[in-house]
């Protein structure tokens, strides 16, 4: 009945400023960079709007295309091991936290509290020559001279786990918390041992959660550019810092944008493949 | 009944708009990123809007200033100065071209000021209201750069050298010793694409502003072969305190960075490297969309006065093209060889130029050197 | 699946083999808390067996130490012979049949009845078969690819009870599986469960607080009461023999009438009430009363007649008249202040008795049980 479909007027229009907003501040500067990309940079950073594709062909260049490859590749790594510590995290205190729960879960949250660059250079400093981590490890005999820590793709790769943990355990509490332990005791009823009983029930419906945390850490975690500078001495090389280095060094922007239009695209693709792939019928759950 | 809505039609109807919106706006309005000329700009001499009067915004390198220099200032002339800070002129440039207004004071290097006068962005001097130009030493008027000084004002130089433990690796003259790999994993660069891509140039004895390929390609693959000896490419500041906690040997760095240790540390020193290295100017200019332009001269004014000519120099270990200020600096900053270079060092300095279309070319190839 | 009949068929169960599940001296206690005390039971192969009574009695928490998702804090429990002591549920040949359902909502029908055979490691081509047939069985063919989001309540339970037996347990287990249905479905799995239980042969093993439905499908009942076992009989004897009070009160209605014993003879007693009345009842073999002492008699409302001849006849007035159709209640009051409830079948149209009619009523002693405690 046609009373029962759609929204009153009076619906669309609460939701008007809300959609009006994100228009212009999410619409307008997509639409920007996107007409931009098609543009034309001159040597002192001004810009001529025209359809010049161009911008695309040179993304096309092997050096490039190595960079963005290897963005995707380390979010891919940084979402597998955030999966990987998040998962049994979240699970410990979805199912035997307590009362603990809440300030576990508050643990989790508190290092946002803290501004982000603050964080890195805590990690420069922990992992530096002369900082704990190799003090600790040539005290206990382990190494008798300061290892190379800091400032290698290793120490990337630890600050973005270290960064993204937070955003892949939230989401896997949610989805975990709503789940219903007397579907455990029917599977554990019907032969499965605990093992099993995870396997094939617990961790198939916590797929929405999975999938959430997962997307929530791979698209910013593609985009990263302040970590692989701060930690990893400007030796590694994402699209982030690509793309940050056209708008402010090289004065391109219409090649930094078409560098970001493609990494948009290009995440999008892997997302919508992971969907397609885990099922969408589980993001119902979300 | 009132009328209803399908959701795929409002979200339809809302996202239309958004994009006819956005690309109207786009288009109809001036699509050329040169800074605005906003009305507040130029010429809008005492009163101005918002902040004129008495508070006035310094957009500078960091740890540029003496800890006397801005309350010194206020003192003088009751003008209060906030400091924002940028790490290349390269972020300058693009912060005034993305209309950042605001800005009072500028401080950009020597090759910067030819690109933003050729943009657009800076507005003419009124020497009127800087008589203590006439402080500024003869060799540091009229640089190719702004040759009749029209938007610049010297504020302080130095060189770009090379800041090391001669403690642990004993004394070096060139730049050979941060392509030795026995010092792997213990040398650090500048992240410059102008300062480091030229580093190399000028250690194979080519110009700094060279746009001859093949001799690009040289450098690069000298960079390319050193990457893997370095712990990285830095702000010139965090080197610094990577060298004197031992974790750098040699780092390259700009000569205040470079000298301040040395004054307590015997086991560091800081050369200007042969065959050749950078020398260079940084300037104080006034960007169009100065809020407060008669602060903004003061200010000037004020640094070009012999005391706080001097102060600068005193904190900041870097050279001053100030001559009146010259007696007033330490004395145990004077007896350095790298603060006041000889003549035959001093000819073998460069100096940074607009390097126009090949600027492309040499982002590019540093680009390619920090990936590979 | 043949046409459910109206006969409830008899029990086949043989008395003298091993026992399907056996409890002894069982306690569970939780913090101060002791949900089952003490308890002794004995569930024969083959039998339809009930735990009954209120909620809070300790009959979930029995199921669940069957099943193994509770260890006894106290004694021993064992299934076909087998202790079960620290057995995790997927070990026990039990399986159980929840109250929600507890569907795997990721899986569609055939996938949850085929969870068990997976788990048991059965062959691919076996599991297609056995998934078929017990999906007939519950009268579920066609359904198989359905979501369990997509199927009522019914449908929802008849999965849920093919997922349990395809597994071919020894002793399945329900936990007041008919509780969310509406009444007339209700009645027809009460009677489709009873015929599956039979052609089948399993031990069935019923929790569930409403005694008609007791009574209707098992061979044997356990009533509970405060975690302690009240009574364990056959539904006729329960309903005839009660044990005490609690189980006279809780199966059926009834009227009960407390004395002090004035005389006693061969399987009877009279009982002298406060209010004067002097009540000839019977008393069962193994239950002995002796003059002086305080007893309890109950007489069900069926048994007792409005007017009429009987051992005890006693004089009132209608206090109410209750139409129920098929029969019409009777709620009559002694000059005493007790009141006595008789329910008569309406044979013929209604009698013309109303309220505040004078009336008698009459019952015989052989339908008057002395009750223990």
């Amino acid at each position: 009945m046609d009373e029962r479909k759609g929204w009153s007027w009076r619906l669309a229009g609460l939701l008007s400023p809300a959609a009006f907003w994100l228009g212009i501040f999410f619409m307008l500067p997509l639409m920007l960079i996107l007409v931009y990309s098609f543009g034309r940079s001159g040597v002192y950073g001004d810009i001529t709007i025209t359809f010049d594709p161009s911008n695309y062909l040179r993304v096309f260049d092997p050096l490039y295309l190595e960079i963005i490859g290897r963005s995707l590749a380390i979010a891919g790594l940084t979402t597998l091991f955030c999966f990987a510590l998040g998962y049994p995290l979240a699970y410990f205190i979805t199912f035997k936290g307590g009362r603990w729960k809440l300030a576990l879960l508050l643990m989790v949250m508190i290092p946002f509290w803290t501004s982000l660059l603050v964080r890195a250079y805590a990690w420069v400093v922990i992992l530096g020559g002369n900082g704990i981590a190799n003090r600790s490890l040539q005290f206990l005999g382990i190494t008798s001279e300061p290892l190379n820590l800091i400032f290698t793709p290793q120490a990337v790769m630890m600050g973005m786990v270290y960064s993204y943990l937070p955003f892949m355990i939230l989401p896997l509490y949610a989805s975990l918390e709503k789940f219903d332990s007397r579907l455990k005791e029917a599977a554990q009823d019907l032969g499965a041992s605990r093992w099993h009983t995870f396997w094939k029930v617990t961790f198939p419906l916590s797929l929405p959660g999975v999938i959430a945390g997962s997307i929530l850490v791979f698209i910013p975690s593609a985009g990263e550019f302040v970590i692989p500078d701060l930690l990893g001495g400007s030796r590694t090389v994402m699209t982030g810092n690509l793309i940050q280095q056209q708008f402010l060094n090289a004065r391109d922007w219409a090649f930094g944008s078409a560098l970001a239009v493609m990494l948009g695209v290009l995440m999008l693709g892997a997302i919508l493949l992971y969907i397609r792939k885990v099922g969408t019928d589980k993001l119902e759950g979300v | 009944m009132a009328k209803r809505i399908s959701r795929g039609r409002f979200l339809k109807t809302m996202g239309a708009g958004a994009v006819a919106g956005s690309t109207f706006s786009i288009l109809s309005c001036s699509v050329s990123t040169s800074p605005q000329s906003s009305g507040d700009g130029g010429g809008n001499g005492g009163g101005g809007n918002g902040g004129g009067g008495n508070s006035l915004n310094l957009y500078n390198w960091s740890d540029y200033v003496a800890e006397e220099t801005l309350p010194g200032f206020e003192e003088e002339t009751g003008i209060r100065v906030t400091q924002d800070f940028y790490a290349s002129n390269e972020e300058l440039l693009a912060r005034l071209q993305s209309g950042a207004a605001g800005y009072d004071v500028i401080v950009p290097s020597d090759y910067m000021v030819a690109i933003m006068q050729k943009s657009g962005v800076l507005q003419e001097l009124d020497f009127e209201q800087i008589p203590n130009f006439e402080n500024v030493g003869e060799e540091f008027r009229g640089l190719s750069y702004d040759p009749e000084n029209n938007f610049s004002v010297p504020y302080q130089w130095g060189t770009t050298g090379l800041l090391y433990n001669r403690a642990e690796i004993g004394e070096i003259t060139s730049w050979d010793a941060i392509f030795d790999p026995e010092f792997e994993g213990r040398i650090a660069m500048i992240d410059d694409v102008r300062e480091t891509l030229g580093a190399a140039l000028m250690s194979l004895g080519y110009s700094i502003n060279s746009t001859d390929e093949a001799e690009l390609e040289e450098a690069q693959s000298l960079l390319v072969e050193q990457k893997p000896l370095l712990r990285g490419y830095f702000d010139s500041t965090e080197i610094t305190p990577l060298v004197e906690n031992g974790d750098i040997l040699i780092g390259h760095v700009f000569s205040g960075d470079g000298m301040t240790p040395t004054m307590d540390n015997e086991d560091l020193a800081y050369i200007i490297p042969e065959p050749g290295a950078t020398r260079w100017t940084d300037n104080m200019c006034i960007p169009n969309g100065a809020a407060n332009v008669e602060g903004a001269h003061q200010f000037i004014n004020y640094i070009l006065a012999a005391g706080p000519g001097a102060a600068l120099t005193n904190y900041t270990y870097y050279g001053t093209p100030n001559e009146a200020a010259l007696p007033d600096i330490d004395e145990e900053l004077t007896d350095i060889p790298e603060y006041d270079p000889p003549d035959e060092v001093f000819d073998r300095l460069q100096v940074i130029e607009d390097v126009g279309e090949a600027t492309r070319m040499y982002e590019r190839i540093f680009t390619e050197v920090k990936s590979s | 699946m043949e046409e459910y009949t109206k006969q409830i068929p008899q029990s086949e169960a043989k008395p003298d083999t091993k026992p399907a599940v056996k409890l002894s001296g069982v306690c569970k206690r939780f913090g101060d808390f002791t949900a089952v005390d003490n308890l002794d039971l004995g569930i024969r192969e083959g039998e339809f067996f009930s735990l009954l009574g209120p909620s809070g009695c300790g009959k979930t928490t029995t199921l669940r130490m069957i099943a193994g998702f509770e260890d006894p804090s106290e004694g021993t429990l064992s299934v076909a012979g087998e202790p079960m002591l620290g057995v995790p549920p997927y070990r026990r040949p039990v399986n159980t049949v929840f109250q929600s359902y507890a569907l795997f909502p990721h899986l569609d029908v055939a996938e949850n009845v085929a969870f068990g055979l997976k788990r048991s490691k059965v062959a691919k081509g076996e599991i297609g078969k056995r998934v078929a047939e017990a999906c007939e069985m519950v009268q579920l063919s066609g359904f198989e690819n359905r979501k369990s989001s997509n199927l009522s309540g019914g449908q929802q339970q008849r999965v849920a009870l093919a997922r349990a037996l395809v597994n071919r347990p020894k002793v399945l287990l329900l936990d007041e599986p008919l509780g969310a249905l509406d009444l007339k479905l209700r009645k027809e799995m009460q009677i489709e469960l009873k015929n599956l239980q039979h052609s089948l042969g399993i031990t069935f093993v019923y929790v569930t607080h409403d005694q008609e439905e007791a009574l209707t499908m098992s061979d044997r009942i356990a009533v509970m009461d405060d975690g302690k076992v009240r009574q364990i009989a056959d539904p006729a004897t329960l309903y005839e023999l009660p044990a005490d009070r609690f189980v006279a009160g809780f199966i059926g209605e009834t009227n009960t009438f407390s004395g002090e014993v004035v005389d006693t003879a061969k399987n009877r007693a009279i009982i002298h009430t406060a209010d004067g009345m002097d009540i000839e009842a019977f008393v069962p073999d193994g239950r002995e009363v002796s003059k002086g002492e305080e007893a309890h008699a109950a007489v069900r409302p069926e048994k007792v007649r409005l007017g009429g001849e009987g051992d005890n006849v006693v004089s009132g007035k209608i206090r109410d008249v209750v139409y129920l159709g098929s029969s019409t209640q009777y709620i009559v009051e002694t000059s005493g202040g007790e009141r006595i409830s008789l329910v008569k079948q309406n044979i013929r149209d209604a009698s013309g008795e109303k309220e505040g009619d004078e009336a008698t009523v009459a019952w015989d002693a052989e339908n008057c049980l002395i009750l223990g405690g």
